[in-house]
């Protein structure tokens, strides 16, 4: 039991565990007057790591298949205004939100397979693929509805009031426990089905995989269609943060998911990596931000200079990590 | 390869054959225009500048020849930029910061504001300087990702592609410059010489450069060398690091030039406008130009003419006033098009399944391709 603890597999994501501790530290005792280690500041980083840390979760399967999903901000968008309008007497159908979230869940997931269809079939380059899905969707979103749109639907109101209350002031809501039921699967499924430990292989040696008899395409669509599916279920998220859809928002959360699967110590060459690892980076990227807000002088540019900055960090400690681990043992 | 001994026999037809299809597609999209839009091919001299709807082509696709220009060395070396956008906004930023006297003065402090209004010629040549150096820096900062701690070209650049925003952002403090008080700079977008705009004439000497060092030299094969396989050309006694540290610090350079281009066009810096959407348009002009993606390979004028496709393109859009962020959709939809003829598991299972009936031989995939197109 100890001994596993010290076991390889287990050292990056060890490093990004204690990162995110560190910080918190740092936090804590920086902001000690504005109360930063509060219950409220926690439940405020998942909070605000929903929407991001979902969508991190298809692009984790999808590095660690040996691809990259570039569209996942443009599926956000387009989902936020897709259910936006298929709520909307005014200027759409009306359905029931229930109904349009299923739909859009349904469209991101269709969207994702075919990407993944390009790339298998067709022999694409992953990052070609969903860069032009990427644009591709964000047209689209922009076709559907041309500006932010409002939802108002008791429906709504209710998801975004429910939730369980921790202490005073303290509600867990609705998507932060989606977030942490979203990892909890997800995990189960990268380490105990087969489809997990098939994309494992495929993105450790994929000729290797092929020989062993695993099918390529299963995979590929798979994770692609898993991409699609959390990126769809992050814009819905969204929605439900927001109260409304927006075409032109969530530019960059690429980078962000990318970010936070690579913070999470996830190589991204593919085949190493573990799911929580996303989870946790997507509390670091949330946390730098908090820390932002709190330093007041620095203005919200900054986050996009931070997000960049630490992947640079993290990208450079692998390379690091890997060149003095290479040769001893596997892999 | 079997394929190698006859590249050196076909060589024109090789190249002809690349420019086939998007000369083709340009020729076609401007009958189209032609048939549809008054006016389309005329071409009048007023107050002694060429003027028409194919002069606005040139014009306004300086900015991606220039990108495409320096995308296409990257690809070549089997890279990927997608930072140039970044890269034009920190250039165009940083260059309408330093002739405002607000910034000069806040950021530098008033020997600036000094130096700028008792030497404004000067200054203005110092800012260039200084704007295109940033850009070439940062594309080296690509390059030493890439070539010295061995990241994917695509992480490498996307970083930037995000950061480089936020970089831009933080120069101008969110603001939004102008150039309206420095018609030397307005020049570089909007002026004309001999006729033509000042700009075309830019990219023309940078394509020219570019394709005499490349083609005259043996730098283009020592780029294609790379690109076809980096260790192997280590081991051949190629700087391969080197060169792929070059061709990053090149593409900044060129969209440095390009964001000086479209900012000083449009007499404004927005830092979160100028080249947005950019790197799009740019792969497009590389791919449909016959460079492909696995590098190896790299064709200067085919990026030039799929950089004038894509912009008849876009500029075939404004005339029906699509909204620009809805002309993304033909765009991606082509690019993905092009890509799948050129790719060899799309002819094989596509074309094959179609026209195998036909054919006894599988292997007549590529003119059968170009009919699917």
């Amino acid at each position: 039991m100890i001994a596993a603890l010290f076991d390889r597999k287990y050292i990056p994501i060890a490093a990004t565990l204690a990162v995110l501790i560190l910080l918190f530290v740092f936090g804590a005792v920086r902001y000690d007057d504005r109360n930063f280690a509060s219950l409220y500041n926690i439940v405020g980083l998942f909070r605000g790591g929903a929407v991001v840390g979902v969508a991190a979760i298809g692009a984790t399967f999808i590095i660690l298949s040996g691809g990259i999903d570039l569209s996942v901000g443009s599926v956000i968008a387009f989902t936020t205004i897709f259910v936006a309008t298929l709520v909307s007497p005014e200027v759409g159908p009306g359905w029931h939100p229930a109904l349009a979230i299923a739909a859009a869940l349904g469209v991101g997931t269709v969207f994702g397979v075919m990407q993944g269809c390009f790339i298998h079939f067709f022999a694409l380059p992953p990052f070609l693929v969903t860069l032009a899905g990427m644009f591709l969707v964000r047209g689209l979103a922009f076709v559907i509805h041309e500006q932010s749109l409002g939802i108002t639907h008791d429906f709504y109101t209710s998801m975004q009031m429910a939730g369980v209350p921790l202490s005073r002031g303290v509600l867990l809501t609705v998507p932060v426990m989606v977030l942490l039921a979203c990892y909890a699967l997800a995990i189960f499924g990268a380490s105990m089905l087969k489809f997990g430990r098939e994309v494992y292989a495929v993105g450790g040696d994929e000729a290797s995989a092929r020989l062993m008899g695993i099918s390529l395409a299963r995979v590929k669509l798979g994770v692609y269609g898993l991409g699609g599916l959390t990126g769809a279920l992050a814009g819905v998220l969204a929605t439900v943060d927001m109260g409304s859809g927006n075409p032109a928002e969530f530019i960059g959360y690429e980078l962000d998911a990318i970010a936070a699967v690579v913070i999470g110590g996830t190589l991204l060459t593919g085949g190493v990596g573990l799911v929580i690892g996303s989870l946790l980076g997507t509390l670091i990227i949330g946390l730098i931000r908090l820390m932002i807000d709190n330093e007041g002088t620095l203005s919200t540019w900054w986050t996009n200079i931070s997000t960049g900055l630490l992947l640079f960090l993290f990208i450079l400690m692998q390379t690091l990590v890997v060149k003095f681990t290479a040769g001893k043992g596997r892999g | 390869m079997p394929e190698q001994v006859a590249t050196k026999t076909r060589r024109l037809p090789a190249a002809f054959e690349a420019l086939f299809w998007p000369v083709l597609a340009l020729v076609l999209l401007l009958v189209f225009n032609a048939l549809f839009t008054p006016n389309y091919l005329k071409v009048e001299m007023v107050d002694g500048r060429l003027s028409g709807y194919l002069i606005d082509i040139f014009r306004d696709g300086a900015a991606v020849m220039l990108v495409a220009l320096g995308m296409t060395l990257v690809i070549g070396t089997g890279g990927v930029d997608l930072s140039v956008g970044a890269i034009m906004a920190i250039a165009a930023v940083l260059a309408a910061a330093m002739v405002t006297p607000a910034w000069l003065g806040d950021t530098l402090g008033p020997w600036a504001v000094d130096a700028y209004a008792n030497h404004p010629g000067a200054w203005v040549a110092l800012l260039l300087v200084v704007s295109l150096a940033a850009a070439a820096v940062v594309g080296m900062w690509n390059g030493l990702l890439v070539s010295v701690l061995r990241v994917q070209p695509i992480i490498a650049t996307l970083i930037l592609m995000v950061s480089g925003r936020g970089l831009a952002q933080l120069i101008c403090g969110g603001q939004i410059y102008l150039f309206d008080d420095e018609p030397s700079l307005r020049f570089i977008g909007q002026g004309t010489l001999l006729g033509l705009p000042f700009s075309l004439w830019l990219v023309a000497a940078m394509l020219i450069v570019t394709a005499l060092l490349t083609r005259r030299t043996a730098l283009g094969l020592m780029i294609e060398s790379v690109g076809d396989n980096d260790l192997a050309s280590h081991y051949a006694g190629l700087r391969a690091r080197t060169i792929k540290f070059m061709v990053y610090a090149f593409s900044g350079l060129c969209a440095g030039v390009a964001g000086l281009i479209e900012s000083t066009n449009v007499s404004s810096a927005n830092a979160n406008k100028i080249g947005l959407w950019f790197e799009l348009d740019a792969i497009f002009a590389v791919v449909v130009g016959g460079t492909a993606l696995t590098g190896g390979r790299f064709f200067i004028i085919g990026s030039v003419v799929g950089a004038l496709l894509i912009q008849t393109l876009t500029n075939t859009m404004y005339v029906y006033e699509v909204r620009p962020e809805v002309a993304l959709i033909p765009k991606a939809l082509i690019i993905l098009a092009v890509c799948l003829l050129q790719s060899a598991a799309f002819r094989r299972r596509v074309v094959g399944a179609l026209t195998a009936p036909f054919k006894s031989k599988g292997t007549q995939g590529n003119a059968a391709a170009g009919g699917a197109g």
